[in-house]
């Protein structure tokens, strides 16, 4: 790890020169170290094609979907290496949430909730169901508001109650780890200040990694930031200290908006 | 945004030389004027010294107000909001300064005995004149990011609190052989008030230098006494 690369005490996640190329010897993530604090909100930041989705991915392995994928390196995920894991205990372990709001449009609120579970072919009892569903939806401040329209469609609800409902998604499974890939980006403000609350309130309980574009964002709602150039993790720390006085000209740069 | 941003970052910055050069105007009045060994100001140079202190006033409010709008609007950050902050502390400290250049005209203007005074101009200018040049460093410190010139300054305090300290003796010591004349009284009391408000001037250059380095480096050393 780097000099501008804050030291974590019991991690949730480590990760140890990963390296992901989309093509051959074309780095897309490069040699990035770092471990991620548990029950925190990390947010990680940088330019456009600088390898923060594809580090995001790379976490639950969403990355391996692409052909010809390579990948260097380790992510240890709660003392286990991810690659001895199968993908769906992964999966379940770090949950996804990505840009634009993706209920799945046949099915209803409550299944949306407990769809890992029923796509898996994981037997569950009505009444567990109902105390998955009604404990998801509460965790993401969702439940009064749905709880008489329960078996309405997903797609029923506005963009923001929509990625509420892909948050409670992610939590049915009480993962380790939730993944955001720009969560708020397609939301209007108001929608977008609901789930950056719900984030600080989902960090008592879970660790949360998200990507955004929004300098802002992360300076609100984060309590560590990474900076990412070009696949290099470039600076590491304490949103507050990188804010303030980063260490490395590039992200002073780019948070000073001469770059990005 | 970027440019906007800019934009308003150049105009504080350019108030606050404005506002600097102003401060140390007034000090090189006084000084000009401590030097020269009179005790009865001209009106014109009163009049000059108490227009310049309403108009420093006056734009010290300009650029508050300018800084708080643009962390509001823009959200500086790193290096740019540590220059702005240190900037709205540096002119609450030239503010004070600029006050303490007119409390000083005022205690010379109450001297009724030019003797005593006399006696100890000397060392008052060099005070004044140390204290001022300390100021100065300090502005320079802030506006080059010069690390030395802000040490240099925050070492140099102890040096006119110890100039404060002899200067006080002395005068005490010359009013103890003296007659219990109650303007001689007055005159050291107005001589004591004023030594301190230059040693304040001191302390004041301190603050601008402490604040210079937080905007360089990020570091807050204020109540440290081992700054290198």
């Amino acid at each position: 790890m780097n000099d501008n690369t804050v030291k974590i005490k019991d991690p949730v996640l480590s990760i140890r020169n990963l390296s992901v190329a989309y093509e051959q010897g074309k780095y897309a993530v490069n040699d990035v170290s770092a471990d991620i604090k548990r029950n925190s909100v990390t947010a990680i930041m940088g330019p456009s094609g600088c390898g923060k989705s594809t580090l995001l991915r790379a976490i639950n392995r969403m990355h391996e979907l692409y052909e010809n994928i390579e990948t260097k390196g380790t992510l240890i995920l709660n003392g286990k290496d991810i690659t001895d894991m199968p993908t769906i205990q992964l999966r379940r372990m770090a949950g996804m949430v990505f840009q634009r709001p993706n209920p799945f449009p046949t099915m209803s609120i409550y299944d949306n909730v407990v769809a890992g579970y029923k796509l898996n072919g994981i037997r569950m009892k009505r009444s567990e169901r109902d105390d998955v569903v009604e404990r998801s939806l509460r965790d993401v401040t969702l439940w009064d508001e749905v709880k008489d329209n329960l078996h309405k469609k997903g797609t029923f609800l506005s963009g923001g109650q929509q990625q509420r409902l892909c948050i409670a998604r992610a939590l049915a499974f009480d993962p380790e780890v939730i993944l955001l890939d720009e969560p708020t980006s397609a939301l209007d403000p108001v929608a977008t200040a609901k789930i950056e609350d719900l984030l600080v309130k989902l960090k008592e309980n879970y660790s949360i990694l998200m990507v955004t574009h929004n300098m802002a964002q992360a300076a609100r709602i984060s309590d560590y930031s990474m900076f990412m150039y070009l696949g290099e993790l470039v600076e590491y720390d304490k949103t507050k200290d990188m804010f303030t006085k980063p260490k490395d000209r590039r992200t002073e740069e780019y948070l000073t908006g001469k770059f990005g | 945004m970027t440019l906007r941003k800019d934009d308003a970052i150049k105009s504080i910055m350019s108030d606050f030389e404005d506002f600097a050069n102003m401060v140390l105007h007034q000090l090189d009045l006084l000084e000009n004027f401590v030097s020269s060994g009179e005790l009865s100001f001209p009106k014109s140079l009163t009049k000059e010294l108490v227009d310049n202190e309403n108009k420093l006033d006056k734009l010290e409010v300009k650029i508050s107000d300018k800084i708080i709008n643009t962390i509001t609007l823009y959200q500086p950050v790193a290096s740019e909001i540590r220059k702005i902050f240190a900037c709205y502390r540096i002119i609450i400290s030239l503010e004070r300064v600029g006050d303490m250049v007119i409390n000083i005209h005022n205690f010379i203007e109450k001297i009724k005995t030019p003797k005593v005074y006399l006696e100890l101009s000397e060392v008052i200018s060099n005070m004044l004149v140390q204290s001022a040049n300390m100021v100065n460093k300090a502005l320079l410190a802030y506006t080059n990011d010069d690390r030395d010139y802000a040490i240099w300054t925050i070492k140099n305090d102890s040096v006119i609190d110890e100039l404060n300290r002899k200067m006080l003796k002395k005068a005490i010591k010359k009013s103890t052989n003296t007659s219990e004349d109650k303007q001689l009284m007055t005159s050291f009391i107005n001589l004591n008030s004023m030594l301190t408000t230059i040693e304040r001037i001191a302390d004041q250059a301190t603050n601008i230098a402490e604040a210079a380095i937080y905007s360089i480096e990020g570091k807050d050393v204020r109540h440290k006494n081992d700054v290198k």
